[in-house]
């Protein structure tokens, strides 16, 4: 038998990261992403979900730059990405951090790929 | 519901107060409000005081008052906090419960801490995943500059969408400045100009510093009366409370939600803001083109973004059109609309608990043309109408509070 404990813990303990793509949990009663992944939906309580697969391909929703405390820190650049669904039909915002050197490589709507990184949202810029 | 005004104001300077007790910045602000009032502080039934960094001190200024034995409650949420605290004082007499009450906020930043929630809400967790450290944090990691960059990512989208430029946001600076330096409890007393703005430290793009608040110490009082009260006790100059209202929203991309009412795909503005003006318009009778007429606003400029959205999301102007309101001149002084004559957050300082409690002081010292407000004081016809708003972050969502003031019941 579980414990009380156990019983509300509402977490999963799956691996959303898997490479260049991240798993999450899409409600079968009323579509809502869930992200990060828990047992029930927060817009309609519901607990019937179905897997699905964002990434790697996404776009610029916006961006700014990172605070240089120390002259010598180097300027990063972060942002929110739409993540889209292998089947093209959802899409997600995910923040992140962008592979750039300057602030004048990005721009909103911007095509941006996620890269395989198991601990951060880093997004390198797609080139036409 | 019953009628309720406020009566008196009482505000300390601002600033930098750290080698100062808590007694001692809040005591004055109490003080002031009693005495502004011109009552006996006999006749204060409750209390209640926004705080996020102390807790129990407003219990404590209260005692050094000889306010002993009242309830007096501690409201934590954000920078709506004392919003939020006058928003339950004026419940408070509304509901019949008390006749006199008084609501008071007051920080010291350096006890306060914004990571409000323990660890586990969708954005510690996302928050986690940015390398190099959370731009949102503000520490560690040299990943950003804390809340700015919320505000930064905000600005970015509006420029994108409407072709806003960095100069418009920057003249909300020049502006607060400008109204600033006729407050004497203003942290900031001193005049910029807009190459001094963009020239400034760059904490997150578009955002140079002096586009962000400071992190203020600060207390401010105020003192509410119902109407049996006003009139027992011959207030002349009461100010209504007109319309309250409260909303709260997660933070960051409501995308949905926002299309749904205001047809924009993504939010450069608040949701949150557009849906508590209009909640507090229809209790005040009131809408955006009655302020023009004759009214003023004391809104949450926590960044220049802030300001700027804010006037399209309370109706001031079309989404989109922010940039003529503040280059053309409508929110001076002197202007069509007047919006934040007290320098406001960017100028006078930001201590979260006391924001909301200074802004209605503001409210009241300008419809009563009190002497402190003097170098400052807004147009008479611009006096029939005051319109206050906080917006609060308490850790993942937004805590939005807003009041309509009036001098004719
Ligand atoms: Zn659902």
């Amino acid at each position: 038998m579980r414990s009380i404990q156990e019983s509300l813990i509402t977490r999963l303990k799956v691996p959303t990261k898997i490479g260049n793509k991240i798993k999450v949990k899409k409600c079968n009663n009323c579509g809502n992403i869930r992200n990060p992944p828990r047992t029930y939906c927060n817009r309609c309580q519901g607990t019937d979900f179905t897997e699905v697969t964002f990434g790697p391909k996404g776009e610029i929703i916006t961006y700014s730059s990172s605070y240089k405390r120390k002259a010598t820190d180097k300027q990063r650049f972060f942002g929110q990405v739409r993540l889209f669904s292998d089947n093209g039909k959802d899409s997600m915002g995910l923040g992140g951090t962008f592979d750039v050197e300057s602030i004048d490589e990005l721009d909103i709507g911007q095509k941006v790929e996620l890269v395989a990184d198991d601990r951060y949202n880093i997004f390198k810029i797609v080139r036409e | 519901m019953r009628n309720v005004a406020v009566v008196g104001a009482g505000v300390s300077p601002f600033g930098r107060l750290d080698a100062l007790l808590y007694q001692e910045i809040g005591r004055p602000a109490v003080n002031d409000a009693i005495e502004n009032a011109g009552i006996d502080r006999k006749l204060i039934e409750s209390c209640y005081y926004g705080s996020c960094g102390g807790v129990g001190v407003g219990h404590e200024i209260m005692n050094e008052c000889g306010m002993i034995g009242i309830p007096i409650t501690r409201v934590v949420n954000a920078c709506s906090a004392g919003s939020n605290a006058f928003r339950l004082a004026y419940m408070d007499i509304a509901s019949g419960m008390s006749d006199c009450v008084m609501a008071m906020g007051i920080e010291k930043m350096k006890d306060v801490t914004m990571a409000v929630v323990g660890g586990g809400t969708r954005f510690q967790i996302e928050a986690k995943a940015f390398a190099h450290g959370s731009p949102m944090s503000g520490g560690g990691g040299g990943g950003g500059g804390g809340m700015a960059a919320g505000f930064a990512l905000m600005g970015r989208a509006h420029m994108k969408i409407y072709g806003t430029k960095v100069e418009d946001f920057a003249n909300i600076t020049v502006k607060s400045r400008r109204n600033g330096s006729k407050n004497s409890k203003a942290e900031f007393q001193n005049l910029m100009t807009l190459d001094e703005v963009l020239d400034d430290v760059m904490i997150n793009d578009p955002l140079t510093r002096s586009q962000c608040c400071p992190r203020t110490d600060g207390a401010a009082a105020v003192v509410l009366m119902s109407e049996d009260f006003v009139k027992k006790h011959h207030i002349d100059t009461p100010i209504w409370v007109k319309g309250s209202a409260m909303g709260s929203n997660f933070g960051g991309a409501n995308e949905r939600a926002w299309f749904k009412e205001t047809g924009s795909a993504y939010p450069p503005g608040f949701l949150t803001d557009y849906l508590v003006a209009q909640k507090v318009y229809k209790m005040a009778k009131v809408g955006p083109k009655d302020f023009y007429d004759r009214g003023f606003v004391e809104c949450h400029d926590c960044f220049s973004v802030s300001e700027y959205v804010h006037y399209e999301d309370f109706g001031f102007c079309k989404k989109g059109e922010g940039s003529a309101m503040i280059n053309d001149g409508v929110v001076e002084i002197d202007g069509d609309l007047p919006i934040n004559p007290s320098g406001g957050l960017l100028s006078v300082g930001h201590p979260l608990g006391a924001t909301g409690t200074r802004q209605v002081a503001e409210i009241f010292w300008q419809m009563t043309k009190d002497k402190e407000v003097a170098k400052r004081q807004v147009p008479d016809k611009h006096l029939d109408l005051g319109l206050q708003h906080t917006l609060g972050s308490p850790g993942i969502g937004f805590t939005n509070v807003m009041h309509v003031f009036s001098r004719d019941l």
